[in-house]
């Protein structure tokens, strides 16, 4: 028996990571909208490691900020310690990783999500999502309560027909305990998706009491440090350990003994790993000849003495880990609080989705995070602001967000998944963004916020500390052409830095120029900048520091954003004389929505760009 | 924005009195200024005026005429200079050359329609014309005598992105993984590997002018006594190939009388006036362009009558080219037996029966284009010689800023030299990086 419940202008399905930023950028943007979920207690669940960030995905964090999403606040309130990474690698691959408190991080996403106008929380199983003329109406939950609706995001995680795996045990059950999505599948397949089965895993829980903490190296976080969010305020709070420990030929000798009882090996585990996320059965297989594997140790919250064991996701049985966790230095005691287990999940192809996230066949209906076939909080937020957005844009009758590769790892992140797809899990990593230097943390707000601003999601707040931000950058700048005396001050600073003492003084710029000069000793030692906050800076430093390289990467941006900006129509037909097979068939899969998207398809060649060229201009011209 | 500025020869190679050379970009009145000299600079041109000048490089001059035009009137909607010099391969490449010295790119296939389109001002014709083009260019590059070289600096220049695959590996997983313990960048080790990708780089650009020769042909001269038969062995090299002789027409100046193909490369002979008593005038010029067209040739075929012993004039035509690259070939084995010939390879045949002619070619081959395989493969076209050159510039940036730079850059730089190879071999870094990193080491959680 069916029964409405109520009318949204959209509904999303899922409150994880990518949920809750899509469910977000809708009603902040003033559309009504409908949170359901299979469970309001796994709202913002970290079901892996309680971390935030790391290289790229700090990155993310940071443009998911810029556009006005609330990750990056989130964290920053709830994390445990908070590092820069590849500091003394350069500009472009620093990135921030915070440990953050998984229960915080959860309570307080919820509370956010319970305070925002507009926005409805509601559990319930979506059981079909219903589509009349191709354009999405509503959709209904396995209890048969319907909610009308223009939109839809789908946000389903690791959720559908999810199977948790340990050793020859299965059953089918979310993450950590958490029920699955059971009737959605069959459905996105009536739909026209085409659903694939994906694996990924987790390690155990164990108890702080039991771990032998003086066998382990600890590991602290980093004191001043910018957090992730343009708005917080202030370097973090808290500083908690992590610690670091090894297997060793011991753990690898239990592993290898039990391969037969692993479901990975021969076992039941049919769908695709990610390899940059490797069990630690898989590490050892894969490489005979490395002697030990490293192990952090990471705290899950203050309010809890579970501890998560980085580096050692197995699907192996309950006695093979226990076994196993027992060989490590420090673990000797150890007490399994929950098993580490590996998780099977329906996903979806992405290469079904434009780059607005948006189904190609049915009107209003958007899909982001883990369903998409990507891994990783940090993917899936970014993804989930991007749908949102989209689905408010649409709604509100305006033209649709397509991130550019140019402008953000957003924009890698998603023009990678819906155009060449993907065959495992995919991560985001700085090595796949062609122009890295122009990407950076310390920049995202200079990237994106204005365009925030224009899709309605960055807040008057916001908006202002960006236009401040920016005034003095650009004031900051006006003292770059500053003459520095050669005096003894900047004698002694460059024989303590190692650099030749420029006799007739130098400019700021040429200062900052210096591969040794690091701004922040400079700022103290010579009394420069004094006025300007570090992060303005840093931002001077690096604009000085990369100046050649930057502009000779502008130039790629330039001439790749020309092709970017000759559009395909909708509907052409890429039935043309002159394409070959392949190119033609991928073509008219992929609808790519310019010249740059359809020479970036694995399967068109350069020959092939120039035909279809040839065939728009001609199209042009009718 | 900015373009780079690129040059390609626009008229159909090896036909026509007159031959078009391109410049478009931005650049283009900057590097005409360098190059053409007439009573004005071509920047001080009038536009769509032709004026008559000199065209002066390095390796070329020629009277010719150059006319400027500028944004956005002009066929790619950028400046644009041409220059109309006379015809002939040899020379409109080596100003193509001169244009790249100064600064141009060889413009890809099809590249100025593809700019006049991305700045809309492609028309109908225009745009179908770079259909049939894209079609010729499949066609060429199908072509065996292509295929020959390119899969062999394909290979070479897949090796070279082998080892800068090996070096980004490690930085780029570093980057990615700064927590996993990772093989860290030893600097010597990569000053070692980058001074050994820039050798590589080196050898194979130096290879450039004999690799524009075997392209272009290479020049094999028939010399000997009137009536040893070199006339019918010119003949039966060429065979059933006789037709390209007159597709050459204006490639050279040498009197070239016959082409074939083998092993993919073409083989172009002349054969010269017979050597007798010089002592009526016209026979003298004619041993002259002997002696001058064996010493320009790559090969000298020195043919000598298998029925008698070498007469003085033979003898001394014999030690006159003794230090060119010569083979002795006997002629007439049908009716007699061979005699020796001093050089070091001496070959029988008869061009009559055919007997010995393939063994002949195979030897003219061996001594010509194998020689100089010394595992290098060579190069003859401009595109790859620039892509080459921005190898080599990425890869000395590198290994200049090793101990100065960020990782971050000097990755830049190591992918900026992996994908200027890329123009050769067709690929592209990032998938060939990422799949490394995960089949060669050990990362994640």
């Amino acid at each position: 028996m069916e029964y409405r419940e109520g009318q949204f202008d959209a509904v999303v399905v899922g409150a994880g990571h990518a949920g809750c930023e899509a469910a977000l950028a809708l009603a902040r943007t003033g559309q009504k909208t409908l949170m359901l979920t299979l469970n309001p207690d796994s709202i913002a669940f970290m079901a892996c490691n309680p971390s935030i960030g790391g290289t790229a995905k700090g990155h993310l964090v940071r443009e998911i900020d810029a556009l006005g999403g609330e990750m990056g606040v989130n964290a920053d309130a709830t994390l445990l310690q908070l590092k820069m990474l590849n500091v003394g690698k350069g500009a472009a691959v620093q990135s921030l990783r915070a440990q953050a408190d998984k229960n915080l991080y959860h309570t307080r996403m919820k509370q956010v999500l319970e305070r925002t106008e507009n926005l409805t929380m509601r559990q319930g199983e979506c059981a079909r999502i219903i589509v009349e003329n191709g354009e999405v109406c509503g959709v209904v939950t396995s209890m048969g309560i319907r909610f009308d609706c223009r939109a839809v995001v789908l946000c389903t995680g690791v959720y559908l027909k999810s199977d948790i795996i340990i050793g020859e045990y299965r059953t089918p059950s979310g993450p950590s305990g958490f029920a699955p999505s059971n009737e959605l599948t069959a459905n996105l397949m009536e739909l026209g998706f085409s659903v694939r089965r994906f694996k990924t895993g987790t390690p155990a829980r164990v108890h702080k009491r039991s771990l032998d903490f003086s066998k382990m190296q600890v590991e602290m976080g980093a004191e001043n440090v910018f957090p992730f969010s343009f708005l917080t305020e202030g370097a973090p709070r808290r500083n908690e350990p992590c610690f670091l420990t090894y297997t060793n030929a011991q753990t690898h000798e239990v592993i290898r003994s039990n391969l037969s009882r692993s479901p990975l090996f021969g076992g039941s585990i049919r769908g695709v790993g990610p390899r940059y996320c490797p069990s630690i059965e898989d590490k050892v297989v894969r490489f005979p000849d490395k002697e030990r594997h490293q192990i952090f140790i990471e705290p899950e919250g203050e309010d809890t003495d579970e501890m998560y064991v980085q580096g050692m996701s197995s699907s192996l049985p309950a006695d093979v880990q226990l076994a196993m966790y027992r060989t490590v230095a420090g673990m000797e005691n150890v007490e399994i609080i929950r098993n580490a287990y590996a998780i099977e999940y329906d996903c979806i192809d992405p290469q079904d989705l434009d780059a607005s996230l948006q189904f190609k066949k049915i009107k209003g209906l958007f899909s982001a995070g883990q369903i998409n076939g990507s891994s990783g909080y940090e993917e899936a937020a970014a993804q989930g602001l991007v749908a949102g957005l989209n689905a408010s844009l649409q709604l509100r009758g305006k033209p649709l967000f397509y991130p550019d590769r140019a402008q953000s790892y957003i924009g890698v992140l998603i023009d990678d998944l819906v155009t060449k797809g993907t065959n495992e899990p995919y991560r985001m990593m700085t090595a796949r963004a062609e122009h890295r230097l122009h990407l950076r943390q310390d920049n995202a707000d200079l990237r994106l916020t204005p365009l925030g601003r224009e899709m309605g999601l960055v807040s008057d707040v916001r908006w202002e500390k960006f236009n401040a931000a920016c005034e003095e950058l650009k004031s900051a700048r006006s003292h770059l052409s500053d003459r520095i005396k050669p005096d003894e001050r900047l004698k002694t600073y460059f024989e303590t830095i190692g650099e030749s003492f420029p006799v007739h003084g130098l400019s700021v710029e040429e200062l900052l120029r210096r591969t040794n000069v690091r701004v922040e000793e400079a700022a103290k030692e010579l009394g420069i900048l004094q006025e300007f906050t570090p992060l303005t800076r840093a931002r001077i430093e690096t604009e000085a520091k990369y100046a050649g390289y930057l502009d000779k990467e502008e130039q790629a941006i330039a001439r790749a954003r020309k092709l970017e900006e000759k559009e395909i129509p909708v509907d052409f037909n890429f039935e043309i004389s002159g394409l070959r097979l392949e190119a033609r068939q991928k073509l008219a899969m992929i609808k790519p929505r310019n010249l740059g998207q359809a020479s970036r398809i694995s399967g068109v060649s350069p020959a092939d760009v120039a035909v279809l060229m040839v065939a728009l201009a001609k199209e042009e011209r009718k | 924005m900015r373009e780079d500025t690129i040059a390609a020869i626009c008229t159909p190679i090896g036909t026509g009195a007159v031959g078009i050379v391109r410049l478009s970009g931005p650049d283009a009145v900057r590097i005409a200024d360098a190059v053409f000299f007439a009573r004005k600079k071509p920047s001080e041109f009038q536009p769509y005026h032709l004026y008559y000048g000199e065209f002066r490089g390095k390796r070329v001059f020629d009277r010719c005429l150059c006319v400027r035009f500028n944004a956005p009137n002009s066929f790619t909607g950028e400046d644009v200079v041409e220059f109309q010099c006379h015809g002939g391969a040899f020379l409109l490449s080596a100003v193509l050359e001169e244009l790249i010295k100064q600064g141009a790119r060889p413009a890809l296939a099809g590249e100025f329609t593809r700019r006049a389109y991305l700045n809309g001002k492609l028309s109908l014709s225009a745009a179908e014309g770079l259909a049939d083009l894209i079609a010729a260019e499949s066609e060429e590059s199908a072509k065996a005598a292509y295929a020959l070289f390119r899969e062999h600096l394909s290979g070479y220049a897949e090796e070279m992105q082998g080892e800068l695959t090996e070096l980004l590996t490690v930085i780029e997983a570093a980057f990615d993984y700064p927590d996993d313990e990772i093989p860290t960048v030893d600097t010597e080790l990569t000053r070692g590997t980058l001074d050994r990708l820039l050798k590589r780089a080196d050898d194979v650009l130096s290879t450039y002018a004999r690799g524009r020769v075997l392209k272009n042909g290479v020049r094999v001269a028939i010399v000997g006594s009137p009536n040893v038969g070199k006339s019918s062995l010119l003949n039966a090299l060429i065979g059933e190939d006789r037709a390209i002789v007159t597709s050459l027409a204006g490639t050279t100046r040498d009197v070239v009388e016959g082409a074939y193909f083998y092993g993919g490369v073409k083989f172009l002979l002349s054969d010269t006036a017979g050597i007798r008593d010089a002592e009526d005038e016209v026979e003298k010029i004619g041993v002259e362009r002997a002696r001058l067209a064996a010493k320009s040739a790559e090969l000298v075929l020195f043919v000598a009558d298998a029925q008698r012993e070498l007469s003085e004039e033979e003898k001394a035509l014999a030690f006159e080219i003794s230090d060119c690259n010569v083979v002795g070939v006997c002629n007439k084995t049908d009716v007699a037996k061979g005699q020796s010939l001093p050089f070091e390879t001496v070959l029988s045949v008869s061009a009559k029966t055919g007997d010995g002619l393939e063994t002949l070619k195979k030897i003219i081959f061996d001594r010509t284009v194998s020689a100089a395989k010394t595992g290098v493969p060579m190069i003859s076209n401009e595109r790859h010689l620039f892509a080459l050159r921005r190898a080599k510039t990425a890869l000395l940036n590198a290994r200049e800023g090793l101990s100065l730079l960020p990782a971050d850059v000097i990755a830049l730089e190591l992918k900026e030299a992996w994908d200027a190879l890329g123009e050769i071999t067709g690929q592209s870094a990032t998938e060939h990086i990422i799949d490394n990193i995960f089949s060669k080491l050990c990362l994640g959680k």
